[in-house]
């Protein structure tokens, strides 16, 4: 069924030189690290799990190991036959003076062939503006070119032009459906715990599928395999603590942190009562451990578990939160083959509860999936690298189980429809290098299906009104039993030309296909999370996008700047209908129509990576619109998320060993927003008559943070074990009011519109320690 | 620090959350809004079978910021159609009565019926229909104390008003409440009615309409409630009028802007509804 086509070609007796690229002191393979080999202008890159091989001929061989952070290793080898090297790079001290963005090292910016992907390290983030003091990695994405951020106070975030629920976001595999914590003010991620995010918008590799827009892959750090090391932060909101350490030195270790708010521990001193019992606080733990059982296979475990709680005067509560755990095996199969056998759980659970006199309700929602694959890397000569796996995702969607209760009056049972599926997806690529490594394709295919499966129901609806689909029939659907099937193919492919040592063009086509959506408005914070399968009312979506990018670096690749233009065409993509009810609704789907999005755009990224002066640029100028049968009187418009431009200004100056200044600045076209074109007045109030969706704009949104960071412990850091930094940071410098939403109502017997926002300058320090 | 918001919504409760956290942010402004005065006909028609004079109002929308009531139509032609009757509503000609419509027999002959809706207006007619169905008969109104009181959870005291019923046997029936206190409405605007669908109330309910702030009644005053039967349609009306008003750009609501839903065609707003209504008083 898939055909591939590999050049062989006759070439002398080859050598593989592989091995693995550890951090020296805790054990944990470095991928992404550059490896030179300085005599014949080539080289390779080690892959996710610090793991590289390339073929040589007999010789002697001079190799350059580098990776952001880590101090270069040069070792000189003889090859007379295939042989194994693993090399050890040494941690560059705790401070890392870098950027946010990095797409690795030198010209690994030209070089690279994965288009679209950022990494963002966590370390070098700590010398930057940070929201109430806390490092939040996604608050950090929404900087990069063509991701918009969904507001302030809201770390939900949407891709070129796409929705919100279409980014895959991962923590260790493990998939999260609400990355956020108290409303979306902050992430799930604790910044002790994790070490790096990368950020695909587009060349998606294969082996990812199920959303279109964005893949968010989150790493948790492994744990120092031959040192136990305390880490820790006390910031305005929450205080985090980290250990890490081997279990056995040299063959396993672990990581375990935690992060809590403390605000609510004040409400308990209050005089009042209704204060003293109410609660709001979030925590998050995050657990890795992995274990080397010999040379060739190695396993991770992952767990995290984060709660919100709110219990507003013991009569109102509301929480929720995420469940992960990942089990991963690596094994070296032989110097060319590598696999990975992953099994992942996830759980995202909410519950609102309220007792006030006659009147209680409980509400309790669940989504879960299961979700087992494998992954190869099969280096098939110095040309060809083949990439294949599959994977089995069990999803469970539980929109939840409503019981209102009015003493006497009233005592409401709802269960809402329960949703099934079965999602599958098998792939294979290959990385193909032609004349002499100057282009880098890399061509794959993933076929993707998706099952509907019982127990449920199915719904039939009377759609011949666009604007109101009412229930006609609705079929039970057995437990066990599968009903309707989808399936696509997704073609991927992406190329890398390099035109010489500074400039090169990459680009790339991906398809697709989404089996599971969310019912959200855009704009809503709250946390609801309603998701669904395709079924017969809801087709899958699917998009299809290309871009085409010039890299190019400057000054002995002291900078490196990117120009990418992209066009990404989606298909069945969701809308809600004027005033539709998405809460509680067992009718979800008549709530809902499909239609065509489409977005383009260019991104320009200027970076400078060394230095004292170190930061970014990020400028895009996009369009995202919207055609939707039944919404807008089937005319097109805007995607909220509509920005025609985009700035974001990130840089660090370091002004001695000790002091650091850190400095953010944004700047966004207001998004699209639906307004009034008049008022009514009926039975004595006024109402807005709005014209078209989302063709009005919200003022621009522009903010400035800054930050300062002290580390006394810097000069002699060499002697002491403890060390330990203190950040200053203003967000919102200059106390922009940047509109979440706005409303438009009645006060005293008058229109009265006013915006939602989150007020400024915020002020916060922070004191993290390593030990 | 927080206030909640219940409502019942398709029979459900709807939760909404206001932490100090966002209502402490919250900034008036005007913006600059691109409106035309007089853009959209305005039509309210509420016809009631109690026996009384009916009226309906015709009006033009008005630009957003603008403090008017909007124009009143004098120059329409407006009338209800059944199947054997038309009932003419005729418009009287003062100054402070401007848009208003009345007509006198149209209460009384209401029962059972299937009513069309008709406003002619520069060339344009505007049309609806509503059908008639019955409501419950009040059995009695009390009065309690609010739980949030008993609980000493609110500074003022709240007297909860409870209106108690035998509900019709048939399940997709929707009501309408509203309070009166001396002849006064107390739910004057839309978003102060409560609806409700009548599929989860139990044989004999027991209903909490609002409650009442002390400094709002006296002793002796008449409280007067009263309920009447509206269609599905005109209970979604209400629901979003709520969304549209009071809840709009909460961002925890999460209902996006949009239009208020109409049952009249041609582009106007507004809603016509033919209802039956029973009433039942008490004195505090």
């Amino acid at each position: 069924m898939i055909l591939f086509f590999f050049t062989n070609e006759a070439t002398a007796q080859k050598n593989t030189l592989s091995g693995t690229i550890r951090d020296k002191t805790s054990g944990e393979p470095i991928p992404g690290v550059n490896i030179l080999i300085a005599d014949k202008q080539a080289g390779t890159v080690s892959d996710s799990l610090g793991c590289y091989s390339i073929d040589l001929t007999e010789g002697t061989y001079t190799l350059t190991f580098s990776f952001m952070g880590y101090n270069k290793e040069k070792t000189t080898i003889y090859l007379d036959g295939d042989k194994k090297l693993d090399v050890h790079l040494v941690y560059d001290g705790i401070i890392l003076r870098e950027v946010v963005v990095t797409e690795k090292k030198d010209n690994q910016h030209v070089n690279s062939t994965e288009t679209n992907a950022v990494l963002l390290v966590i370390e070098s983030m700590r010398n930057l503006p940070s929201f109430l003091g806390e490092v939040d990695l996604m608050r950090a994405m929404q900087m990069i070119p063509g991701v918009q951020s969904a507001g302030d106070g809201n770390t939900g975030f949407t891709v070129r032009g796409g929705n919100a629920d279409q980014n895959l976001v991962l923590l260790d595999d493990a998939v999260i459906f609400n990355p956020s914590h108290l409303f979306n003010i902050f992430s799930v991620f604790n910044p002790d715990a994790i070490k790096d995010l990368k950020l695909y918008k587009g060349g998606i590799s294969p082996s990812y599928g199920g959303r279109l827009s964005s893949v968010v892959d989150i790493k948790m750090k492994e744990g120092d395999m031959h040192n136990y090391r305390l880490t820790g932060g006390v910031g305005l909101i929450s205080t985090r603590l980290s250990v890490e350490g081997p279990l056995q030195k040299g063959h396993s270790a672990f990581i375990i942190s935690g992060r809590r708010t403390y605000a609510d521990l004040f409400l308990k001193l209050s005089s009042d009562e209704n204060n003293r019992n109410t609660k709001m606080y979030f925590y998050d733990f995050n657990v890795k451990m992995n274990y080397v059982i010999n040379q060739n296979n190695r396993i991770h475990l992952s767990v995290y578990n984060g709660q919100d709680i709110t219990l507003l005067t013991n009569l109102f509560g509301f929480d929720y939160g995420n469940t992960l755990g990942s089990l991963r095996w690596n094994k070296i199969i032989s110097n060319r083959f590598f696999s990975e056998h992953t099994l992942m759980v996830s759980q995202y659970q909410f519950n609102l509860s309220g007792d006030v006199g006659q009147t209680s309700f409980l509400w309790n929602s669940l989504l879960k999936n299961i979700n087992l694959k494998s992954d190869f890397n099969l280096k098939l000569n110095d040309k060809n690298t083949l990439t294949f796996g599959w994977q089995s995702i069990y999803h469970n969607l539980k929109p939840g189980n409503i019981n209102a209760n009015i003493q006497g009056i009233m005592n409401t049972n709802i269960h809402l429809t329960n949703q099934n599926g079965m999602e599958h997806g098998l792939y294979a690529s290959n990385e193909q290098h032609f004349f002499n490594d100057q282009l880098v394709l890399n061509y794959g295919l993933r076929i993707s299906f998706f099952q509907v499966m019982g127990p449920g129901n199915h719904y039939t609806y009377d759609k011949t009104d666009p604007m109101k689909w009412q229930v006609m029939d609705s079929i039970r659907l057995e437990k066990g039993h599968f009903y309707d099937i989808f399936s696509a193919l997704e073609p991927r492919l992406c190329f890398r030309f390099l035109i010489n040592e500074n400039q090169s063009v990459k680009g790339s086509y991906n398809r697709m296909t989404q089996y599971i959506q969310q019912a959200q408005s855009t704009r809503s914070v709250a946390p609801y999370n309603v998701w669904y399968t395709a079924s017969n009312n809801i087709p899958p979506q699917q998009s299809d996008q290309y871009s085409l990018g010039y890299f190019r670096n400057f000054f002995s690749h002291q900078i490196e700047t990117s120009f990418e233009l992209f066009y990404k065409d989606m298909k069945n993509i969701s809308d809600i209908i004027d005033n539709g009810n998405l809460i509680g609704n067992e009718f979800l789907e008549g709530e809902l129509r499909t239609g065509r999005g489409w977005a383009y755009g260019l991104e320009i990224l200027i970076q400078k990576q060394k230095g004292n002066l170190q930061g970014f640029m990020g400028y895009t100028w996009a369009v995202a619109r919207r055609q939707t049968h039944g919404i807008n009187n089937d005319r097109v418009y805007y995607a909220p998320n509509d920005r025609r431009h985009d700035l974001s200004l990130s840089g660090s100056y370091t002004i001695t060993s000790q002091w650091v200044l850190g400095l953010n600045f944004v700047y966004a076209t207001g998004s699209a927003f639906t307004m009034p074109i008049g008022k009514m007045f009926y039975q004595s109030s006024f109402a807005p008559i709005y014209g078209d969706r989302n063709s009005s704009r919200l003022p621009h949104y522009h903010r400035m943070d800054l930050s300062l960071t002290f580390s006394p412990d810097f000069k002699d850091r060499k002697e002491k074990r403890f060390k330990s930094t203190w950040n200053f940071s203003i967000f919102n410098l200059y106390g922009r009011m940047n509109p979440i939403s706005v409303s438009f109502a009645q006060k005293d017997g008058k229109p009265h519109t006013s915006f939602f926002y989150i007020p400024g300058p915020v002020p916060s320090v922070t004191w993290n320690f390593n030990l | 620090m927080a206030k909640i918001y219940l409502t019942i919504k398709n029979g459900l409760l709807v939760i909404l959350l206001v932490t100090g956290l966002l209502t402490g942010c919250q900034k008036s402004v005007i913006l600059e809004i691109a409106d035309e005065e007089g853009c959209f006909l305005i039509i309210e028609a509420n016809i009631l079978d109690d026996g009384l004079r009916q009226y309906i109002r015709i009006s033009q929308s008005t630009s957003y910021y603008e403090e008017s009531e909007g124009k009143g139509i004098a120059d329409a032609i407006v009338w209800l159609e059944s199947d054997e009757k038309d009932y003419t509503f005729g418009a009287i000609m003062s100054e402070d009565r401007l848009g208003f419509y009345f007509n006198d027999s149209v209460s009384s002959e209401l029962q059972g019926k299937k009513l069309d809706l008709f406003v002619e207006y520069q060339g344009t007619t505007y049309t609806a229909t509503s059908q008639w169905k019955p409501v419950p008969e009040i059995d009695s109104v009390s009065l309690t104390l609010n739980a949030f009181s008993e609980l000493g959870l609110t500074s003022d005291t709240l007297h909860e008003v409870w209106v108690h019923f035998r509900d019709l046997p048939s399940d997709d029936n929707y009501y309408l409440f509203n309070l009166y206190i001396n002849g006064n409405i107390k739910t004057w605007r839309p978003s102060l009615k409560v609806v409700t669908s009548n599929e989860n109330l139990d044989d004999y309910v027991s209903y909490s309409i609002l409650s009442l702030r002390q400094d709002e009644i006296e002793e002796g005053d008449v409280i007067q409630l009263e309920i009447r039967s509206i269609s599905k349609e005109n209970y979604e009306f209400y629901n979003a009028f709520l969304f549209q008003t009071d809840f709009s750009g909460n961002p925890f609501a999460g209902a996006p802007p949009a239009n208020i839903p109409t049952n009249i065609s041609n582009g106007a707003h507004g809603f016509f509804q033919v209802s039956a209504v029973s009433r039942k008083s008490i004195v505090f």
